[in-house]
Parts: structure tokens; sequence; C-alpha cells
């Protein structure tokens, strides 16, 4: 409590100080987050560091540089999707926010869907929604703070395939635009506003090169790279916030104004772990979303009785296989962390404590011979445990009874027949034995944005009962 | 993509973070997969990131603690 009240006390006191030097001009506080992922954990205690600074500054800002929600099944399982993560910011008062990347993770419809149950506006102005797809975003908002008009002009990222870094899928009927063509549209603003902000999701390394271009902004709340910044970082002029990823810190921006103009500016970080008060209400709402019904949801169910990893195994990689529409899919002896399951009813929990990693998809096209090597590669990093797959079997054959080394693998279609080494096949895997599998093949894939446990949940869901007990996936002999 | 990890180039798929290529280095060079959440990352001007980072094509990540 008394680091508390101390860390308080200087913040207050910043404030006190920067407010009585209104006889000069006017001050402007904005408090930014970036990247919280659905911390919804941490809401608590972001509610009461906004109620703390609003109580000595009304006119207080409080922004997010996108990439709210995706990272907690509790927000991103939930229906509406996102609505805990999107409540509790309404809650602490947001004003606006960027859209992240990953604020597409349930398409469009999930987008428009979340932009009607906030609060606060959605800033993007490198953007293009068709009207019928019901995204509420507007490319800039200028808000009046004691008096300052405070222009605040949002950036979505753009990746290398001319949208977001998410499923293409997700973004369909939306447009967008490179931010450096997009923000000199926009100088006019700038002239017309005293205080001029960037909120962008574009990662550190593009935010410093749009310092270098843009020179007339005075603040850009960046996002996207998660990169932990000690305080504001002042490039070409341009005051640059981020703080990592899950709100270890927040930024709190002083910034003086006189005749129109910024003549001063400075961030200072404020470290959520060392705060111990929280907003009631939030932890309400927290409590309240945490005894999710979702979580209990039966799903499916299973025929008999499960009693090895095998079975399990092959059941998660069947749920990948189909829901993607893949030739195979590959899952690693140690991702499936049950043994034992009792035949009847399925929930989604069990399923979260199934595949409990939030990994998500990497589909990418092999040949059998780059399969079979990557296979091989798995069963190494594995700790000598041969990979579970669907879609096709194996006949793994080790050099002796301390199964350290194969010796020769044969695999086989649903046929029976043998797998042609030299035909592509589509293969789906998860970023984890993507990453520990370094074998050598010419195409690496792709990561999706949807986590594998809740492929497996749609799969499940679409199944009903299921049947696994006794199935495996390869043999073994020496 | 392509990243680099110290002295490594690594070459692995597109949207990986932090992490992933975490453990594709771990694997490249003998290293304990239990070590990897662990390790202490950077970015090329030093500024701590942490293993759920997006990555983009040629970027320069560093460890600190290996």
């Amino acid at each position: 409590m008394k680091i508390m009240k101390k860390i308080f006390l200087t913040i207050a006191s910043a404030l006190m100080l920067s407010l009585l030097s209104i006889a000069h001009g006017e001050t402007v506080h904005i408090l930014s987050t970036n990247d919280m992922h659905a911390a919804i954990e941490k809401m608590p205690k972001l509610a009461a560091i906004v109620d703390s600074l609003r109580a000595i500054d009304p006119g207080l800002l409080v922004l997010s540089a996108g990439d709210n929600r995706t990272g907690n099944p509790y927000n991103d399982l939930y229906e509406p999707v996102s609505y805990p993560m999107i409540s509790m910011m309404n809650l602490v008062g947001f004003d606006a926010s960027a859209l992240g990347n990953h604020e597409y993770d349930s398409k469009v419809d999930g987008l428009a869907q979340m932009t009607a149950l906030s609060n606060f506006r959605y800033l993007a102005a490198n953007i293009t929604c068709p009207e019928e797809s019901g995204i509420k975003v507007v490319p800039y908002e200028v808000f009046d703070v004691n008096g300052v008009r405070v222009g605040v002009l949002g950036i979505t990222q753009v990746g290398t395939l001319g949208i977001p870094d998410t499923h293409p899928d997700n973004v369909k009927g939306l447009t967008f635009s490179l931010p450096e063509e997009v923000i000199p549209q926009y100088k006019w603003l700038t002239e017309q506003c005293d205080v001029n902000v960037l909120l962008t999701h574009v990662g550190y390394e593009v935010d410093v090169e749009l310092a270098g271009k843009f020179p007339y902004y005075d603040l850009i709340v960046s996002g996207h790279s998660h990169t932990q910044l000690e305080g504001g970082e002042l490039h070409n002029g341009v005051l640059i916030t981020q703080n990592g990823y899950q709100l270890p810190r927040v930024a709190l921006t002083t910034l003086e104004v006189e005749g129109g103009k910024v003549v001063s500016k400075h961030t200072e970080n404020i470290f959520l772990d060392k705060v111990s008060s929280h907003n009631d209400a939030a932890d309400a709402l927290l409590k309240h979303f945490k005894n999710s019904p979702e979580m209990e949801r039966e799903i499916g169910a299973f025929a008999t009785d499960i009693t090895t990893y095998d079975a399990l195994g092959v059941m998660m990689c069947d749920a990948w296989r189909e829901e993607l529409g893949c030739d195979i899919a590959i899952e690693n002896y140690g991702g499936v962390r049950y043994d034992v399951f009792p035949a009847g009813p399925i929930t989604v929990k069990d399923i979260l404590n199934l595949d409990p990693f939030m990994n998500t998809a990497v589909v990418m096209t092999l040949t059998g011979k780059e399969l079979s090597n990557m296979l091989i590669a798995c069963f190494k990093a594995d700790r000598n445990r041969f990979p579970i797959t669907s879609g096709c079997t194996a006949a793994v054959t080790y050099a002796d009874s301390s199964k350290k080394e194969i010796k020769k693998l044969e695999l086989f279609d649903s046929n029976g027949k043998k797998l042609d080494m030299k035909k592509k096949y589509r293969v789906m895997t998860n970023n984890y034995v993507a990453s520990i599998c370094d074998s050598p093949r010419k195409d690496q894939g792709e990561r999706g944005t949807e986590t594998t446990s809740s492929i497996i949940i749609s799969w499940l869901e679409k199944m009903g009962t299921v049947d696994y007990n006794g199935r495996r996936s390869f043999t073994e002999k020496w | 993509m392509t990243v680099r990890v110290n002295d490594c180039r690594i070459r692995i798929f597109r949207g990986a973070t932090v992490g992933d290529v975490l453990l594709r280095y771990a694997v490249r060079n003998h290293l304990e997969l239990s070590a990897v959440p662990a390790l202490q990352v950077t970015d090329r001007w030093g500024h701590t990131l942490d293993h759920a980072a997006p990555l983009s094509d040629k970027q320069i990540i560093k460890i600190l603690n290996i």
C-alpha cells in the first residue's frame, strides 16, 4: 500500500505541477496502452490508475494502439466475441483505439460486432470499409482537452500482402493503403489542431520511419512489435511510446501547449505490477467473466473411454486436417496433454486443457520426401518420440530397442498405399512443431491466427459424438 | 521469411513470433527446448521484446543470456 501511495503521489505531484503551469499555457495528459491482447486480469488495476489520474485531470485522454484482443480464451471464446475486453475498456473509459491486426481475427462480422459494442472510437485512416460491413471506424478524432484541440489520426498495420497480418478471409471486402501514402492527406488536420498524435499499430521500426517523414506530429502512440521502451523515445522530434505485451506498463505522456504549439513533452511509464489498488466494478466484471459458463459448455462426447495419448492425438490431428481442408496433419507426441478421458461429454475447458499452449496452425505444402524429413526431425526434437498424424500412417523401424534412432520410415495414405515421395501434400501442424522441425523444405508455410484448440472445438461441435479409443497413427519395430 | 538471431540466419514460416524463432534457434544449436522460455531477447536497438512479439522478414534480434 505504501508503494502504491508513493506511485500515485509521484504521478499526482507531476500532474499538479503541470496543471499549475496553466498560467503560461495548457497541459494535455495522455495515458496509452498497446497490445493488451485480452489481458482482462490486468484491467482492474488499469481502471484504478485511470480513476486516480482523472480525479486530478478530468481531461486525461486514454488511447490504445490496438490488438486489444486475442491471447486469452476467456475473452476470445466468449460470445459476443471479445466482449469481456471491450466491456472492461468501456469501464476504464478509453477514448479511442487503433485497429491492430488481431482486431480482424473474427472476420468482418466479428469486427463489426466489436465496434458496435465499444463506447470508444476505432481510428484508422488507411482502411476502407464498405457501408454494409457494419464496421464503425473513422480516420481521426479531434478531442477538446481543457480547451486544447488534440487531433488523433489512426493507422492500421499493412503487411507485405497489402493487408494486415491475418488470414485474407478475415479482411475480405476491406481495402488498405500504406501509412506513408495516407498520412500526408491529413496534413490539413495537423494545421487545425494544437496537439497532433498518430495512434498506430504498425510496429516500432515503421514508427521510427514515420517520425522521420512526418515531423509535424508531436507523439506516436505505437503498437504491434511488443517493443518495451523506457518511457518515450524522441525520433526527429517526435515522441514515440510503446510498452511490450499484455500491459506490463502503461505510458503517461505530458504535453505542454503554448500559443497552439507543443513546447515540451515527456513520457513516464507506470508499472502495473507495482500498483496494488483495483477498481471494484472492474474486479466484479472480471470475476463474472472468469466464471463464464462458456468454459463448461458441452461441445461433443466420447463414445468410449480414451486410454492413450495416441488416441487423443489422432483426434486432434483429424480435427485440424478436416477443419483446414488439408491432406495431412501432424502433432508432436509431447503436445498431447491427456492420456485418459472417460466416455461422456467433452467441454470447452476439456479441450483447452488438452491443447493448452495457445498454439496456432501453420499450413505448408510439402513433397512426400519433405514430409518424411519433417517427421524424423520432429522425432529428434521431441525427445525421440514419433509424432502423431492424420491423413497418413507411418511404419517406423528403429536401429535398436533403445528407439533413439530411426533406421527406416515408411508412410502410407489412408488406403494403405505408400505415399508418393515426389507428390505435393497440403500439410498442417502447429507453430511449435513447425518451429522445432528444422528439416529441409522449400515451403516453410504460414502461421494463422486461430488457435489449434479453437479449431478442435469447432470440429467437435460438428462431429457430436466421436470414438477414438485404440486409434494409433504409427507402428514401431526394431 | 528469414530472421537473424545473433550470428545465425533462420528461415522460418511467415507469421513467426520471437518464441517460434527461438525454438528453431535452440534446435539448430542443440540447446534444451526447456531453456527457451528463459531467453531474454532484444531488437537491434536493444529494446526488450517478449516471446509473443511478431517478426517480419529480415528482422534482427539478439539473445542476451546465452
